[in-house]
C-alpha cells in the first residue's frame, strides 16, 4: 500500500540559495531509497499576507512510498543529508529517531489524493513492467509458428 | 522522462481551510468527486493538503505573513497544457468547490485564466524522482492486469502438451491483446 510523506520545513535565514545549490547538486538520491514511488525537493517561499512583512523560505520534500513512513525517513535523510542540513532545527541523519521526531512535527497530511496504481509496490510495478515487455516480446517472436515450436520455446523470457 | 511535476500553492480565507478539511471527510466516499479524477488516467499521484499554520512544528515561531494554504502536489504525463485541458473539461465543478474561495481564483470553467492562475501560484519543483520513469500510468495500470492474467495462465499450461499450451496461449493473447 502506498502511503505519503509530505514535509514543509523552515529554511535557516538566508540559506535558500545554498539548500537549492544542494538539491541542484544531487545525483538521484531516492533510487537508493528502498520503496520510494515518487519525490520531490524544492524551495519554497508562500506569497505575504497584506501588510504582515516577508515570508520565510521553506523546504518541501513530498514522497510516496511503500512500507513505514519511519523507516523511509530514516533512509530519505540519509540520502538528502545535504539539503536538511540547510533546514531549521536539522538533528543530523545519524540519528534515526531524531530524524523522525523532526520530521514528524513538520509534516502535512494530505486530506485528498489520487494515486494511479495504489495497490502494487515499487517492485511490484517493476516486475510487471519487465513482464509486459517480455511478453510483449514473444507474443511477436512466436507469431505464426507452429504448437510444437511455440512449445518448445515456452516459457517466455 | 514522462512525467510532469506540478506545485500549486492556492491561499485560502481561514473558513475556506475549514471547509475544505471538513469536506474531504466525506469526499473520498463520494465517487462524483473520485470517480472522474480516477477516470483522468495520466494521473501519477494528486495530492491535496491544507497548510493551516506555517510551519507545522508548533514549537517554532509561527510565520505571521504567510498565509493559510491549499497545496496541490501532482505528478502527470504529458504537458501541463494538457493536464489543465482536461481538469477544466472533466472535473470543472469538482476543482470549482475545492477552489471556489481560493484567492484570485478565476473560476473552473475556462482554461486561459485556469492556466494564468496556475503560472502564478506554481513553484518550480527543484529535484523530481519517479521509480519508472518511462511508464506512463496508463502503462502500469496495463502491466499489472497483464501480470494478473498471466499468474491465472501459468499453472493452466504447467506440464502441459504443445496443442493445450497453442490453444491457451492464442485465447490469452485474445483477452489481453489490448494491454500488450
Amino acid at each position: 500500500m502506498t502511503d505519503a510523506f509530505i514535509l514543509m520545513a523552515p529554511l535557516r535565514g538566508g540559506e535558500q540559495d545554498k539548500a537549492r545549490a544542494a538539491i541542484e547538486a544531487l545525483d538521484e538520491p531516492f533510487a537508493r531509497v528502498p520503496g520510494t514511488h515518487i519525490a520531490r525537493l524544492q524551495v519554497l517561499r508562500p506569497p505575504p499576507r497584506r501588510f504582515r512583512g516577508r515570508t520565510r523560505y521553506y523546504l518541501l520534500l513530498a514522497a510516496d512510498h511503500d512500507g513505514s513512513a519511519d523507516a523511509w525517513l530514516a533512509a530519505a535523510a540519509r540520502e538528502i543529508d545535504a539539503v536538511l542540513a540547510h533546514c531549521a532545527f536539522w538533528p543530523g541523519a545519524g540519528d534515526a529517531d531524531e530524524v523522525v521526531r523532526w520530521a514528524k512535527a513538520r509534516q502535512l497530511h494530505s486530506g485528498f489524493w489520487i494515486v494511479g496504481a495504489p495497490d502494487a509496490t515499487v517492485g511490484e510495478v517493476g516486475e510487471a513492467l519487465e513482464l509486459r515487455a517480455r511478453l510483449t516480446r514473444f507474443a511477436a517472436e512466436t507469431a505464426g509458428v507452429s504448437d510444437d515450436e511455440l512449445h518448445a520455446r515456452w516459457p517466455p523470457r | 522522462m514522462r512525467a510532469t511535476p506540478l506545485t500549486i500553492l492556492s491561499p485560502v480565507p481561514w473558513w475556506w481551510a475549514c471547509w475544505i478539511r471538513f469536506s474531504w471527510l466525506f469526499a473520498r466516499y463520494v465517487p462524483w468527486v473520485t470517480r472522474p479524477l480516477q477516470e483522468l488516467s495520466f494521473i501519477h499521484f494528486a495530492r491535496w493538503s491544507v497548510i493551516g499554520r506555517w510551519p507545522a512544528d508548533r514549537q517554532t515561531r509561527r510565520d505571521r505573513a504567510a498565509p493559510r494554504a491549499l497545496l496541490f502536489l501532482t505528478s502527470f504525463d504529458g504537458s501541463d497544457i494538457q493536464y489543465i485541458e482536461a481538469f477544466v473539461r472533466v472535473v470543472p465543478k469538482q476543482i470549482g468547490f475545492l477552489y471556489l474561495f481560493a484567492k484570485d481564483f478565476p473560476g473552473p470553467r475556462r482554461f486561459g485564466p485556469v492556466k494564468r492562475y496556475i503560472d502564478d501560484h506554481t513553484h518550480p519543483v527543484g529535484h523530481f524522482w519517479l521509480a519508472h520513469p518511462d511508464a506512463s500510468t496508463t502503462m502500469v495500470q496495463q502491466a499489472l492486469e497483464l501480470r494478473e492474467a498471466f499468474t491465472k495462465l501459468e499453472p493452466r499450461v504447467k506440464g502441459a502438451d504443445a496443442q493445450t499450451l497453442g490453444r491457451e496461449w492464442q485465447q490469452f493473447l485474445t483477452s489481453t491483446q489490448e494491454l500488450l
